[in-house]
């Protein structure tokens, strides 16, 4: 059987490009960097209706069958990041609280492994989450999750910078942060996390730059493939500070005289008075640690076991609910440790008796006690 | 003359080892591939001009331009000139840039069957066949139309990218 020249070619070009690669499904960040890309023709001719050996293609021109080198080039580095906020929400705080986290996700976009550098800021001014910054936290901290939890753990995620990160993955980082005590209900200290790229291996503490100049034929150049190219992405994130807001209003009334009784009685010496001590919070916080002072009015002397059946001497109630008593003894001591006691001035209501104020209506506390006209 | 004899041997050259191979003697077409990317500058003038510049800060994205230019070195005209050139690996096919008009443009995408846009199919895993895309492309052949005279010299270009 004859072979036609056609058919000739076509045996022969697949011998030849048999070695050519498999279809392979690069990752979502593309060719690693590094890698080489090769690329060699062949051509196929016959001279005088004879076919000749194929001859491979060279970088500068190749004649010789059988001879050649592929046209290759190196993969470069492509730094891409990107930056994002963890959790879709800000993080609620109350003023004077230590160490509260909001965090973020870094997130390695381009064909290398790469550092980051990481930088904390208070953002000034400007809206997260559709509420514009009014208010700074301190003792910025910034630290690398260092077991997947996305969750800070002191003394465990420890690391101020990512060391290296692959292509394509990620890691959560945490700002850490205290919250002034001057901070009020309402404010909202906005932050920044700033990541840039640096060297892999050096904790962040080699910054990456970007190859100037022409290509380095060969090897891996770095090329800044963000948005910017500066290498640097940001996100931001919110503290909202929520704190209570404690009202205290103080009203009297003459509940009984010596001689009118509970009707429409005078304040006479004699008769009996009750102050009475209202605390509302108005904030977004319970307030805890509550202890009302009140000095004792002049020309008025302590009336003792007022309430409770003659057994206690303050009233407590807190919103709707019913009174709680407590026994105030004299003489500066709360010796059955209920929470009140007097001093020779004041009338002092703490803990247990009284300890937290609750936001709202319902929260509303009433301490009251009486004293006698002198 | 039986044709097929000297395709038999022809073979056998092509498989020889890379140390015999360099003994052989030149054949008679030069060929040269070339991978460029695209720069764009800004002339005094202030016009903007892309050119190509031999392949350069090549990341994933990046456009390469190869470039194959066959020359007849020898004395006689060489016919049936095909020049087969493969989409490497990393890389997807987009289209093809400056083509001598005397050259007749097929595609493969396992090397061994070669047909034109329309003719080249892909059969499905459920046994259907459709039209093959041009990112599934593994191989373009340019097919001379005329014979290649001597001392002269064709040239095309494919555009490719990085994955």
């Amino acid at each position: 059987m004859l072979i036609q020249p056609a058919n000739l070619r076509r045996v022969l070009l697949a011998a030849a490009t048999v070695a050519a690669g498999a279809w392979q499904t690069a990752g979502a960040v593309g060719t690693a960097a590094n890698t080489s890309i090769a690329n060699q023709a062949t051509v196929s001719y016959s001279v005088g209706g004879n076919a000749q050996t194929p001859i491979p293609s060279s970088p500068t021109g190749n004649s010789t069958p059988g001879g050649g080198a592929p046209t290759s080039f190196v993969v470069d580095n492509r730094i891409d990041l990107t930056v994002t906020e963890l959790s879709g929400t800000n993080t609620p705080v109350t003023p004077g609280q230590l160490n509260q986290v909001t965090a973020f996700t870094v997130t390695n976009t381009g064909n290398g492994p790469q550092g980051y550098q990481l930088t904390p800021t208070n953002l000034a001014g400007g809206a997260v989450f559709g509420n514009t910054d009014n208010t700074d936290v301190a003792n910025l901290r910034v630290f690398v999750d260092s077991n997947g939890n996305s969750t800070y753990d002191a003394g465990v995620d420890t690391a101020t910078a990512i060391d290296t990160l692959a292509a394509d993955a990620g890691v959560v980082v945490f700002i850490v942060s205290d919250v002034p005590v001057t901070a009020t209900n309402g404010q909202f200290a906005n932050v920044q996390l700033a990541a840039r790229a640096a060297v892999p291996g050096t904790a962040g503490a080699t910054l990456a730059a970007e190859t100037a100049g022409a290509d380095t034929p060969g090897a891996v150049d770095t090329v800044f493939g963000d948005a910017a190219r500066d290498a640097t992405e940001v996100a931001a994130d919110q503290y909202a500070i929520s704190s209570a807001a404690l009202t205290v209003a103080k009203t009297s009334a003459v509940v009984q005289d010596p001689h009118n009784g509970a009707t429409n009685p005078k304040a006479i010496p004699g008769a009996f008075v009750e102050y009475g001590i209202a605390i509302s919070n108005t904030g977004a916080a319970p307030a805890t640690g509550i202890q009302i002072t009140d000095p004792l009015p002049a020309n008025t002397a302590f009336r003792a076991g007022a309430y409770n059946g003659a057994a206690s001497d303050v009233s407590i109630t807190v919103g709707a609910g019913p009174a709680s008593f407590c026994v105030a003894e004299a003489g500066g001591a709360d010796t059955n440790a209920d929470g009140c006691y007097r001093t020779a001035t004041d009338l002092v209501v703490g803990a247990p008796a009284l300890t937290t104020v609750n936001v709202g209506a319902g929260g509303n506390v009433t301490v009251r006690f009486q004293v006698t006209i002198n | 003359m039986n044709v097929s004899t000297k395709a038999f041997s022809v073979t056998v050259f092509a498989l020889l080892p890379a140390g015999l191979a360099l003994a052989q003697e030149k054949g008679c077409i030069e060929l040269k591939t070339t991978a460029q990317t695209e720069q764009t500058v800004v002339g005094p003038d202030g016009q903007r001009a892309t050119t190509l510049v031999p392949a350069a800060k090549v990341v994933p994205g990046t456009d390469v331009i190869w470039t194959v230019t066959a020359t007849n070195v020898c004395g006689k005209p060489a016919g049936d000139v095909a020049i087969d050139s493969p989409v490497p690996e990393h890389m997807v096919y987009l289209g093809q840039g400056a083509v001598a008009a005397t050259f007749s443009v097929s595609y493969s995408i396992d090397g061994r069957r070669y047909a034109g846009p329309d003719a080249l199919t892909v059969r499905e895993a459920d046994g259907s066949t459709r039209t093959a895309r041009a990112d599934e492309y593994r191989h373009v052949r340019y097919a001379m139309q005329s014979a290649l005279a001597p001392g002269q010299t064709v040239s095309a270009s494919y555009r490719t990218r990085v994955q």
